[in-house]
């Protein structure tokens, strides 16, 4: 039977990389709203992606503030594509 | 994790995702309260050689307002989807054929209405196609018809007449379906 893959079977980050493969792009505040996250445990599990490089992150200033924008990468895109078809298996769908 | 639980995630972050969250309805209705009386008050000034002048005046008005808007929203709402980019570039392409109406129309000696409310329609259909709303399908309808009016069948002092109409029923009456709807979604 195929295994899930690790870093994408945990709830935070299987959030964060669900939302993003339905968008182009998202800032960190979004990602915080939908996923509804802590500001420390989303920072860690994002960086945690763009390490392994299913996310791009760009980090810019709007105003006086931070501005973090998210977007998956194409390993991003096909790892999760990959983790779906997986779970389809394991679930008999 | 379960994985009934894995599939729960992706299914509700999915969907959410496709929620639509820019608010387009002002565009259309910002449009149409400074369309709707321009071509009135063109065609009550049509004796007088200044008449046009109410284009250009509301034209870079409502560019203004547009940009500042279209801004602030896209920071608002912090996330940029696929159909945004696609209605951006629809938009972006309207503005090069409504330049490009009105040249021709000046080089031709023949009022742009008909030209403008034209492409003005087609950009309407697909951002109604886009969003799946249909009133913008049927209200692009009405822009096609209006510019086939003014084209080939209502004398040109009444081009600011039809084009009045057609933008009330293109724009304004589907753009403020849409405003209701934008704001059940985000009650």
């Amino acid at each position: 039977m195929s295994k899930l893959n690790s870093l994408l079977h945990q709830e935070l980050r299987l959030a964060i990389i669900s939302f993003l493969v339905g968008v182009e792009w998202a800032d960190f505040k979004k990602l915080a709203e939908v996923t509804g996250a802590t500001k420390g445990n989303l920072s860690v599990q994002i960086s945690k992606l763009q390490k392994a490089g299913y996310l791009k992150v760009k980090k810019s200033f709007k105003g006086n503030y931070p501005l973090t924008e998210c977007q998956v990468t194409e390993l991003g895109r096909t790892e999760f594509e990959a983790y779906v078809e997986n779970l389809r298996k394991m679930l008999n769908l | 994790m379960e994985t009934t639980k894995s599939l729960q995630i992706i299914q509700s972050m999915m969907n959410e995702s496709k929620k639509s969250l820019v608010r387009n309805s002002f565009f259309f209705i910002l449009w149409a309260v400074l369309l709707v009386p321009s071509g009135i008050a063109e065609f009550l000034l049509a004796e007088t050689s200044k008449s046009w002048m109410v284009w250009p005046v509301m034209g870079i008005l409502g560019g203004i307002v547009s940009m500042v808007y279209g801004k602030r929203e896209s920071e608002r709402v912090g996330v940029s989807t696929f159909s945004d980019r696609v209605t951006a570039y629809t938009w972006g392409a309207f503005g090069f054929g409504l330049i490009f109406s009105i040249a021709i129309s000046l080089r031709l000696h023949f009022p742009p209405h008909a030209m403008i409310l034209v492409v003005a329609g087609m950009a309407t259909f697909i951002s109604g196609g886009i969003s799946n709303f249909k009133p913008f399908v049927f209200g692009s309808v009405a822009l096609v018809v209006g510019g086939i009016l003014c084209g080939f069948v209502v004398e040109p002092l009444y081009h600011s007449l039809v084009f009045s109409a057609s933008i009330f029923i293109g724009y304004l009456i589907p753009g403020i379906q849409l405003r209701k709807l934008e704001n059940e979604q985000t009650k």
